[in-house]
């Protein structure tokens, strides 16, 4: 069985790389809404590779973390489970912490009621994930209307 | 032969203290799984349009092939015990004892599917995965739980689940176009 603590470091160093990738790839595709320093994707992108490297580097110096899954390491499915868990938490925490700090971005944003398709992540490139939300159950209540 | 790789890797074990170090990370059942995996998730936002709903493909193709090699594995496991190196011969462990069959790897079949359906799109990534992946293979013979044959028992495991689940959801497209649409819908793909 594994430990509790082992748990938790395993899922807070997934949500911290997690969180890294997340930011790194935002940065390097533009998707500005994604961003917690909206206004310097560079600096965000070294930033994040530092955050990612420093989660895996406290994860394997911190402990021993070879351990068999009969004693206090992880099985193959607890693993996936838990990195599931933590990268659900790394994209909510993006998405509602990225809004709130950019909230007065992107107003203007409304969607394009003739697109054949959802234009998905790529209106994150000009607006934030909350008023894309927003936009889009305002643009489905005044169809419906 | 098999067993005399192992005893001449394994030998090596204790001369050079950084060498075992780097070997205990990439031996370790976290390392390469969690560095892949989080390839697959960069690969989801990565790219705009067109080439980011192939991107998420992979993403797909991976964890799915990750599942498939796992369980195919798990299979071989089960029909043919092979009983571990550090049991059959002297070495000295930079691991902890596994009690499962040691053909064919999980380890190697795990890397080596994340690397396939990467390497499928991405070529450097996927190369760079594919590295990784024999890394972790070698690592375990090194610290003597894995026979090299076990290795490569996983890694046409891994390739197969890799190749499989890429050719299996370009047939089913339908179906990841249906569920990233949805996703679009709500701006999470």
């Amino acid at each position: 069985m594994p430990t509790d603590s082992f748990i938790a470091d395993y899922t807070l160093w997934v949500f911290l790389s997690a969180l890294g990738v997340l930011q790194l790839v935002a940065a390097r595709s533009g998707l500005s809404g994604l961003l917690f320093l909206r206004r310097w994707p560079r600096a965000t992108a070294y930033a994040s590779a530092a955050l990612v490297a420093a989660s895996f580097a406290w994860f394997f110096g911190s402990g021993v973390r070879n351990l068999p899954d009969t004693v206090s390491g992880l099985d193959g499915v607890t693993q996936s489970l838990w990195f599931a868990v933590a990268a659900t938490g790394a994209v909510a925490v993006t998405f509602l912490g990225t809004s709130a700090i950019n909230h007065r971005w992107g107003a203007g944003y409304r969607p394009d009621p003739a697109a054949p398709a959802p234009a998905g992540l790529d209106v994150l490139e000009r607006t934030t994930f909350a008023r894309a939300l927003w936009a889009a159950s305002a643009a489905l209540r005044s169809r419906r209307r | 032969m098999d067993g005399a790789i192992v005893r001449w890797l394994n030998g090596g074990v204790g001369a050079l203290a950084p060498l075992d170090a780097v070997a205990r990370v990439l031996v370790s059942d976290f390392f390469v799984p969690v560095t892949g995996s989080l390839v697959l998730f960069g690969l989801w936002l990565h790219g705009r349009g067109p080439e980011r709903f192939r991107n998420q493909l992979v993403t797909i193709a991976g964890a799915s092939s990750v599942g498939v090699a796992n369980a195919v594995t798990a299979l071989v496991n089960a029909q043919f015990f092979r009983p571990r190196p550090f049991l059959d011969n002297e070495l000295t462990l930079l691991f902890y004892e596994p009690t499962d069959s040691s053909f064919p790897s999980n380890a190697a079949a795990v890397g080596f599917a994340l690397a396939t359906a990467v390497f499928v799109r991405h070529r450097r990534t996927g190369a760079a995965l594919y590295a990784l992946a024999a890394l972790w293979g070698l690592a375990r013979v090194y610290a003597g739980v894995h026979y090299p044959t076990d290795v490569i028992g996983g890694a046409v495991v891994g390739i197969a689940a890799g190749l499989a689940m890429t050719l299996l959801w370009r047939r089913l497209i339908a179906v990841p176009r249906a569920i990233l649409r949805v996703m679009s819908s709500i701006y999470l793909a």
